[in-house]
């Protein structure tokens, strides 16, 4: 097997097993955010700027998770990024997602507060990932090695 | 130079900045963290990133060019976000389980400044790869002629 398929094939396993870990959280997040009583009475308890906190948390995570993969496209030698914007904004789209799935799952499941937190910033970092590269699948948002 | 130096001593700032609230809260033990394992926790991980910031800020910047932490400086973008994160999960954790008041507020100017600092880290190493690159592509011509 080549080297090139090899890693294909790795990036494949790795994607898939970050998706398995995230499916609980989806469903976790979709049972919130069907307007179960008890779920919403936590949610309304939760003050409007701690909303704010946890947005700057999310958007922090997928700070980190975007300059650190444009970090390897910027290299000397790399292939660069053809559409900077679009591979920004997916980034940060997919860490946004990722930390307010990631909210409303730890909120539901009466997580420590430092830990909800823990669990937004890391989400967001992989979420930006996951949404970067389905993203690069429509519009190929980093140039490619000639 | 100048300018290099004075942003080691604002990464030396939020890195001590981010030691002297993981030791607050270890000592002082506040009800808004009951857990002493989840003191323990946060400051092993505040630690962690505080010895990195400033290991970055003192040997990166602040020493002359010949001392380097050359694996320190790759990853000193996530290292400043992860202070900022951090930071920002206090401010969380204070709105959730305490009354907010207005000496909580430098969490949210530690994490800002944090931020700024590693978005600022992250253009010059940029900006520093892509200089090294082209002097090196100068530099090769002239070493294939005898």
């Amino acid at each position: 097997m080549s080297k090139t398929r090899m890693q294909l094939q790795l990036r494949l396993i790795r994607d898939f097993l970050i998706l398995l870990g995230l499916l609980p959280t989806l469903v976790y997040a979709a049972t919130a955010a069907t307007g179960q009583a008890s779920v919403a009475a936590e949610l309304d308890q939760i003050p409007g700027l701690a909303y704010a906190v946890t947005f700057v948390s999310s958007s922090l995570g997928g700070l980190a998770g975007t300059l650190h993969r444009m970090s390897k496209h910027l290299e000397p030698g790399a292939a660069g990024i053809l559409h900077p914007k679009v591979f920004v904004a997916a980034n940060m789209l997919g860490g946004w997602a990722a930390g307010w799935f990631s909210f409303l799952t730890g909120t539901q499941a009466g997580t420590p507060t430092l830990l909800v937190q823990g669990i937004v910033v890391v989400s967001a970092f992989g979420g930006a990932a996951i949404v970067e590269r389905a993203v690069d699948k429509v519009l190929p948002a980093k140039g490619k090695k000639g | 130079m100048k300018h290099l130096r004075l942003l080691g001593w604002v990464k030396l700032y939020v890195s001590c900045s981010l030691f002297i609230t993981a030791w607050i809260l270890l000592t002082q033990q506040p009800d808004w963290m009951p857990s002493r394992q989840g003191q323990y926790l946060f400051a092993l991980m505040a630690g962690i990133l505080t010895s990195a910031g400033a290991a970055d800020a003192v040997i990166n910047d602040l020493l002359p060019e010949r001392y380097r932490a050359c694996r320190v400086a790759s990853a000193k973008y996530l290292i400043f976000t992860g202070i900022a994160a951090f930071q920002m999960a206090l401010l969380y954790a204070v709105l959730i389980d305490s009354v907010l008041s207005l000496a909580d507020m430098r969490y949210a100017l530690d994490a800002l400044v944090a931020t700024v600092v590693a978005i600022l880290d992250f253009l010059l190493q940029a900006q520093a790869r892509k200089n090294a690159h082209v002097e090196d592509q100068d530099a090769t011509p002239a070493a294939a002629h005898p």
